[in-house]
């Protein structure tokens, strides 16, 4: 394999990872910034649920095993087509 | 009691396979993905998990489910930049890698020195877990349950090897799981499995700020993430995996699992809070709690759980030390040519000396809440390792000074920030928005003065990312 075709795939590999990771790092890291900064939004409550409880103990799990499913399809595909 | 039975019938029945350091080490590469899934989990699901969130969330409320987030987290870090890189590099440990990537001694040794280091603050609170744990459960005195738990442990270890542990953290991780939930179950019935009439009774708990500012929160949460990437007791499972594939599909197994795991155990934290008010500790809500919707039959349970979780996490963390200290040290800089069965020799001791030192500090940090604790060790490791490894296997510019650089400056200004801490000096209790960024900056500025790049990068790239098919 030639040195270019390498580091294409190694290219894909690396964009694929970082996005996901960026928006899943995006995603937990805006939670402390919202709780400052958007008091009054994140204490909106669905039943005795608040948006910031919500956020923190579920969504910010079903987003990653979102991403996580993701990673997983995309990085097999690429590996088939090697 | 019958835990521990188990527990030590697994290592009695695992003795038979010891043959040669390599099974000692990694179990000869021969463990499935989805055992390994539960067993790795097992592992992770230390005190910090299981009793220490709970009580967290009992003492804080909101915030302590950082530690859940932030734990389960760097997860997803791992899997997206580490996970098939590490298995496909073949190397056994952090110093491994780091000594054979960059062709250098002087990096294995301080990268030995940073997973002792990581392996020292996270078996403290392991331990000030086990003397809360038996002390609630039995009612021993707490440096005698320290004490004993500490032989039991090390014990297991020298007599079973890493397969031993395997199987022991799978079991633990399923009886740990299911304690878990069927707590969590029980207090949520006595509430008409209406979990918002629960966090009703508990509401001034569920804001967040009740104990970390804005910037602590942010620190934590960062620390937490990218700390878990960098652990090398976690790390050093991978190296079970037969693939590359395999070891993605572990971790996605293992994110499942905690996954789960991390949503129930906020729950119990604010059930004990509705049943036991301020009757609680940081580090028993979570037994209490069992007692109070389970009676004495579930405490016993969750105790034996917590119990079987320390001795996997310790067990764990003695292995990596024992392979710091025997197989990157003593094989590379005391006796080269050691023959296999001296080295078994040496792993052994090594791993009753970690043992008894980590009785000592178990008896030292009494008090502390070993989340917290934890933390701290997350946050050297996010320091120390993750920017080295990032870096190593994504960025074909990095020299061997800059690796050298990363390492002494994450784990450097880690430890300073947290002693002084410590101390009162500042107010940062988790260094990682700080030594972070700046070991990933050192790398990068060393390694571009520098120019030096390994001769060989092509083929390490081509290995850790292209790799045979499997």
């Amino acid at each position: 394999m030639g040195n270019k075709e390498m580091d294409k795939i190694i290219k894909n590999k690396f964009r694929l990872s970082i996005s996901l990771g960026v928006i899943f790092l995006t995603t937990v890291l805006s939670l402390p910034i919202l709780n400052e900064y958007a008091k009054n939004f994140m204490q909106i409550s669905f039943g005795n649920f608040s948006i910031a409880y919500i956020y923190v103990a579920i969504f910010i799990y079903l987003i990653s095993w979102g991403l996580t499913l993701i990673y997983v399809k995309k990085t097999n595909e690429m590996e088939e087509r090697n | 009691m019958l835990i521990i039975g188990i527990t030590i019938g697994i290592a009695i029945f695992s003795k038979r396979f010891i043959t040669s350091t390599a099974e000692f080490f990694v179990a000869g590469r021969k463990i499935s993905a989805v055992q390994n899934a539960f067993a790795m989990s097992g592992d992770y699901m230390s005190a910090a998990s299981f009793l220490g969130i709970a009580g967290l969330v009992w003492l804080y409320g909101y915030d302590g489910i950082w530690y859940a987030a932030g734990f389960f987290g760097g997860w997803v870090i791992l899997l997206l930049f580490l996970a098939s890189p590490i298995r496909r590099f073949g190397a056994y440990t952090v110093a491994d890698f780091v000594a054979e990537r960059f062709k250098s001694e002087r990096l294995r040794i301080v990268a030995t020195l940073g997973t002792l280091l990581i392996s020292v603050f996270y078996m403290v609170p392991q331990m000030v877990g086990t003397g809360d744990v038996l002390s609630v459960l039995l009612g021993w005195d707490y440096t005698m349950a320290v004490i004993i738990s500490g032989v039991l442990i090390t014990g297991y270890v020298m007599v079973g090897g890493i397969r031993a542990t395997t199987y022991n953290s799978i079991v633990q991780c399923v009886v740990l799981w299911t304690a878990m939930f069927v707590t969590v179950i029980l207090a949520l019935s006595r509430y008409g499995f209406s979990y918002g009439s629960l966090l009703a009774e508990v509401t001034e708990y569920t804001y967040p700020g009740k104990w970390l500012d804005f910037t602590n929160s942010f620190a934590l949460i960062l620390g937490l993430i990218l700390g878990t990437a960098g652990l090398p007791h976690i790390l050093v499972r991978y190296y079970t995996n037969p693939s590359g594939r395999a070891a993605r599909m572990t971790t996605v197994g293992a994110l499942f699992i905690l996954g789960s795991f991390y949503i129930m155990s906020p729950i119990a934290g604010f059930a004990t809070r509705a049943f036991l008010g301020a009757n609680a500790g940081q580090n028993t809500a979570l037994p209490l709690l069992a007692e109070v919707v389970g009676g004495e039959a579930l405490m016993g349970i969750v105790c034996a759980g917590a119990f079987a979780a320390i001795l996997s996490t310790v067990a764990g963390l003695i292995l990596t030390s024992t392979g710091a200290l025997a197989h990157d040290f003593y094989m590379h800089f005391i006796n080269r040519n050691a023959s296999e069965e001296k080295q078994l020799k040496i792993a052994k001791l090594s791993a009753g000396v970690i043992g008894i030192f980590s009785i000592f500090t178990g008896i030292i940090f009494r008090g502390y809440n070993v989340a917290f604790l934890v933390g701290l060790a997350f946050s050297i490791a996010a320091s120390t390792f993750f920017p080295v490894l990032f870096m190593g296997f994504w960025w074909r510019g990095m020299t061997e000074k800059g690796a050298l650089a990363g390492l002494l400056i994450g784990m450097i200004s880690s430890i300073s920030m947290i002693a002084t801490n410590l101390l009162g000096l500042h107010a940062l209790t988790n260094p990682s928005i700080i030594s972070v960024p700046l070991a990933f900056l050192s790398i990068y500025l060393v390694s571009k003065a520098d120019g030096k790049v390994p001769s060989n990068v092509d083929e390490f790239m081509y290995k850790v990312h292209i790799g045979e098919r499997e």
